[in-house]
């Protein structure tokens, strides 16, 4: 007791209020920071002394930084960020998609121009003129064919290459984890808090989530095992890897799962969640849907309008032969749809004739070719050619607008629990400012303290001189 | 709640954003005129609109369909015209000249005008429309009528040419040659053609059916032949063993059948006596069915004529035969020409020898069955002209029907897809402000902080 006691008691309040000082300065400084949790000082009374029967105040203590976190909404956080990552990969691929279709000129009108010039042809069945227009509307048509399944298959590629550069940063993220889970650890093993870790890895594992929809558990030890679509990621300090360097039978690239012992699968499958898992459900299962439906179609065109045309018999009095350059497969049909090379070099073979030898007036067979306009094919679902291409149209339509919206739905629920976990952990200048200004005044209090400690041991040694 | 700052600035920050984005989408909606200008504005929209601009499209397509057959249906209507003018012309001119008074002269005159009138409807009934030929079904790339040795050839088909008019229905724009023209097909069909050559041919020769009156030079020094040689049967007799009698002495006669086709009934004489005749009549074998062409036949049985001694004629001394020709080929009832009706009157036996034939008598008989052919023919024109009329009208109705039809998709297309101008321009104008509003506030609440107020 004594002097020297309470000279001891200013020195630790000091030093207690530098802390809280250092803090929130910490907390300033990391303002903007993303992911960055404030942190608070928590000070308490000294554990008192008895002496002569009476108890008395030792001053304060820090007892410890703390890291202000919502473990819940944290947790909500991550399963939210996957949920993004779905709508929002889904979204911007069918919003690339759409304007592959657009709303006016598309293929659509090219198959109007297509058929109206084959009625032109019906109206004048000897006309050169209108031989040669009907070549040219169909080489439009199976331009614009070609040039929609080229786009498709351009934003399949796109989509390939995005889940490319997903794998490589699936595998850093993952690597970058299982380096903090370490050093959390070890951290807190000491006793100490990983208060700064923790952020870092909380970012870091937002973004893994959003890229695979992982489910993430915390150990006991502060270390957190990240499982996405029934593999392991991060396990402690060790990870598994993904490696995107085999190709399917597409030409598209598939994902390999490979253990931290070596041991390697093909786990394209496990990922249907997350970016990762929207980028291989629109390249696998809705582009290429897309593109089969266009194929089918080109090849129920080419096809019924060659058999028709067959029937015919073209200027020269001979049986029609292809109009179209007849296919073997329907996949890649809508990238071929070309008049047959014997009619664009001689525009007379087109077969407008219904018997070879009604030529040059009839126009039977032109009439025919036109009515399949309006009928209904059994390959393409029982639909007429316009309306399978409507119907294909308008499912692109209807999955872009709802894909927007759910991805407006889950933003908004994103942004509500983001704004919920700044309420708890985001710094606020004004409050850092004010405590601010608090340890300082706390920090001179005790500061005069030590003066009037002083005065004291200068009044004792004057004393006794 | 605790609020900080970067509650504040996220806020901001995303409330600025989506006012931005409503200012953007409001902005096309303008600029573009349009209220779809991705699929995803509103895909049922969008497909509504692309299925009723197709529909548009075909309409449009009617429409020149329609528009492209007019001219075949206005050039057939004026050509049909010409044919019912110029067949009332050609029937004026048989009634003209049924009357008896009429001079071969004359007559020829006018066989010869009905030939100018043949010539010019053969012109007609090949009329080319932006080089198709009207009336010759599919085959119209060449001239559908020619004329043959005897009669007219349709060399075209019976192919409709159609064109679609509405999505269920088509309508032929052409009428067929061989109908027309040549009457195949139609109840009590006239050949045009067919009507104006026999008319000419009356005109020009021949006798009627009933009522035949020669009157026949035949050559008092002649020597006697020996008999007729064609037979009874049908088809036997070929012509290079015509009656051995006097070379030259035979005549031709046209009469015609209920349905007015002609045929030549041929008589043959020869000397059987100082002043005795014998005559026979036969026909082409193959106006016979089961004749073979190129072969006569024999259609009544050998008469005579006897002449008094200083040449002429003696009736009484006469034994003439009923004509009959049966078995006609061309199915028309059988013509019979009675004893009675035949005459020889005015003929002689003179001792130069000098041929055979005066005609005596107009052909008014035939005169009147052309007639009555021509009537027939003209309403066979005119009932195919009213059913080009009625075509024509259907056209025009299909057309007017297709174009209102059209107007009435735009207005719903232009109801799915435009802009209501006046609605997108507030609504522009509305997000503006409500942007303009958010920049407003959100630099007022970013501003202050205590740090302001600290110095």
């Amino acid at each position: 007791m004594g002097i020297s006691s309470t000279l001891s008691i200013a020195a630790q309040a000091m030093q207690a209020q530098q802390l809280a000082i250092q803090t929130t300065g910490h907390n300033l400084a990391n303002v903007a920071t993303p992911g960055f949790s404030r942190q608070r000082v928590d000070l308490a009374s000294a554990f008192p002394s008895f002496e002569g029967g009476v108890i008395l105040g030792q001053g304060v203590e820090v007892s410890a930084v703390q890291r202000m976190v919502d473990r819940f909404t944290e947790a909500e956080l991550l399963s939210l960020h996957g949920t993004v990552g779905f709508s929002d990969a889904q979204n911007q691929a069918l919003a690339s998609i759409q304007e592959i279709f657009p709303t006016s000129g598309g293929i659509d009108a090219a198959l109007s121009a297509f058929f109206g010039a084959l009625s032109d042809l019906a109206n004048n069945p000897a006309g050169l003129t209108e031989r040669v227009s009907v070549i040219g509307k169909t080489g439009a048509l199976g331009g614009s064919l070609a040039q929609t399944r080229q786009s498709l298959t351009s934003v399949q590629q796109n989509l390939d290459e995005h889940l490319r550069s997903s794998v490589e940063r699936v595998n850093l993220l993952a690597e970058q984890i299982a380096t903090l889970n370490a050093q959390i650890a070890t951290t807190e093993t000491r006793g100490e808090a990983a208060n700064d870790f923790r952020d870092q890895r909380q970012t870091l594992l937002q973004e893994l989530t959003s890229l695979t929809g992982a489910a993430v558990r915390e150990d006991r030890d502060g270390q957190v095992n990240v499982i996405a679509g029934g593999l392991m990621l991060v396990g402690g300090a060790r990870f598994a890897s993904l490696r995107s360097d085999t190709l399917n039978a597409a030409g598209l690239h598939t994902i390999t799962y490979q253990t931290p012992d070596g041991l390697s699968f093909d786990a394209t499958a496990q990922f249907t969640v997350g970016k990762m898992g929207s980028i291989l459900n629109m390249r696998d299962v809705k582009t290429q849907d897309l593109i089969d439906r266009l194929d089918q179609f080109a090849k129920t065109l080419i096809d019924e309008v060659n058999a028709q045309h067959a029937l015919g018999f073209d200027l020269t009095g001979a049986a029609g032969g292809d109009f179209f350059t007849s296919l073997a497969t329907t996949t890649g049909a809508a990238a071929n749809v070309r008049v047959d090379a014997a009619i664009s070099a001689d525009p007379r073979l087109i077969a407008a004739a219904a018997a070879a030898d009604t030529v040059p007036g009839d126009n039977r067979n032109a009439q025919a070719l036109v009515g399949l306009q309006t009928t209904n094919f059994a390959a393409l679902g029982g639909l007429t050619l316009q309306d399978n291409l409507l119907g294909l149209i308008g499912d692109v339509g209807a999955q872009t607008q709802t894909a927007q919206a759910r991805l407006d739905f889950h933003q908004a629920l994103l942004t509500q629990t983001q704004a919920r976990r700044e309420s708890v952990s985001g710094v606020s200048i004004d409050e850092e400012m004010t405590k601010l200004i608090q340890f300082q005044r706390a920090f001179e209090a005790s500061s005069m303290l030590v003066r009037t400690a002083d005065d004291l041991y200068q009044s004792l040694l004057d004393m006794v001189r | 709640m605790r609020v900080t700052s970067q509650t504040i600035a996220r806020q901001v920050a995303e409330g600025l954003q989506r006012a931005y984005q409503r200012v953007a989408r409001a902005q096309e909606v303008v600029t573009s005129g349009r209220r779809i200008n991705h699929l995803s504005d509103d895909p049922v929209g969008a497909s509504r609109a692309m299925r009723l601009r197709g529909f548009e499209e075909s309409l449009a397509q009617y429409q020149r369909n329609i528009d492209n057959s007019l001219p075949f249906f206005n050039q057939a209507d004026s050509v049909l015209g010409d044919v019912t003018e110029s067949l009332t012309r050609a029937k004026e001119l048989a009634l003209a000249m049924v009357n008896d008074t009429n001079s071969e002269a004359e007559r020829r005159s006018t066989a010869r005008e009905v030939r100018q009138i043949f010539l010019q409807l053969l012109s007609e009934a090949n009329t080319k429309v932006e080089n198709r030929f009207l009336f010759g079904g599919f085959l119209n790339g060449s001239a559908p009528f020619a004329e043959g040795a005897a009669r007219v050839d349709y060399l075209g088909d019976n192919g409709e040419i159609t064109i679609q008019t509405n999505p269920t229905s088509t309508l032929p724009i052409n009428l067929q040659g061989s109908a027309v023209f040549q009457g195949s097909g139609v109840v009590g069909g006239q050949g045009i053609f067919d009507v104006l050559q026999d008319l000419q041919a009356v005109l020009e020769g021949g006798s009627s059916a009933s009522a035949i009156t020669l009157g026949v030079n035949l050559d008092a020094a002649a020597t006697s032949g020996t008999g007729f040689s064609p037979a009874d049967t049908v088809g036997t007799e070929a012509p290079s063993a015509t009656w051995l009698g006097e070379a030259g002495y035979s005549t031709v006669v046209t009469v015609f059948d209920a349905i007015g086709q002609a045929h030549n009934l041929t008589f043959l004489f020869a000397k059987t006596g100082a002043t005795t005749f014998q005559y026979r009549v036969v026909a082409d074998s193959d106006e016979i069915t089961g004749g073979t062409p190129g072969n006569l036949y024999q259609v009544a049985p050998q008469g005579s004529l006897e002449f008094n001694a200083d040449g002429t004629f003696n009736a009484a001394g006469s034994t003439l035969m009923d004509i009959t020709l049966t078995g006609l080929a061309d199915g028309a009832a059988d013509i019979t020409v009675a004893a009675a009706d035949l005459s020889f009157a005015g003929s002689a036996q003179l001792a130069e020898p000098s041929a055979v034939l005066t005609l005596t008598q107009t052909n008014t008989k035939g005169l009147h069955a052309q007639i009555g052919r021509l009537d027939a023919a003209i309403d066979q024109v005119l009932t195919f002209r009213a059913e080009l009329g009625a075509r024509l009208n259907s056209a025009k109705v299909a057309g007017d029907a297709a174009g209102m039809l059209k107007d009435r998709t735009l207005a719903q297309r232009s109801q799915i897809e435009d802009a209501d101008a006046l609605a997108s321009y507030s609504e522009f104008a509305r997000y503006q402000h409500a942007f303009q509003a958010a920049i407003q506030s959100a630099s007022q609440v970013i501003q202050p902080s205590l740090l302001d107020y600290l110095s």
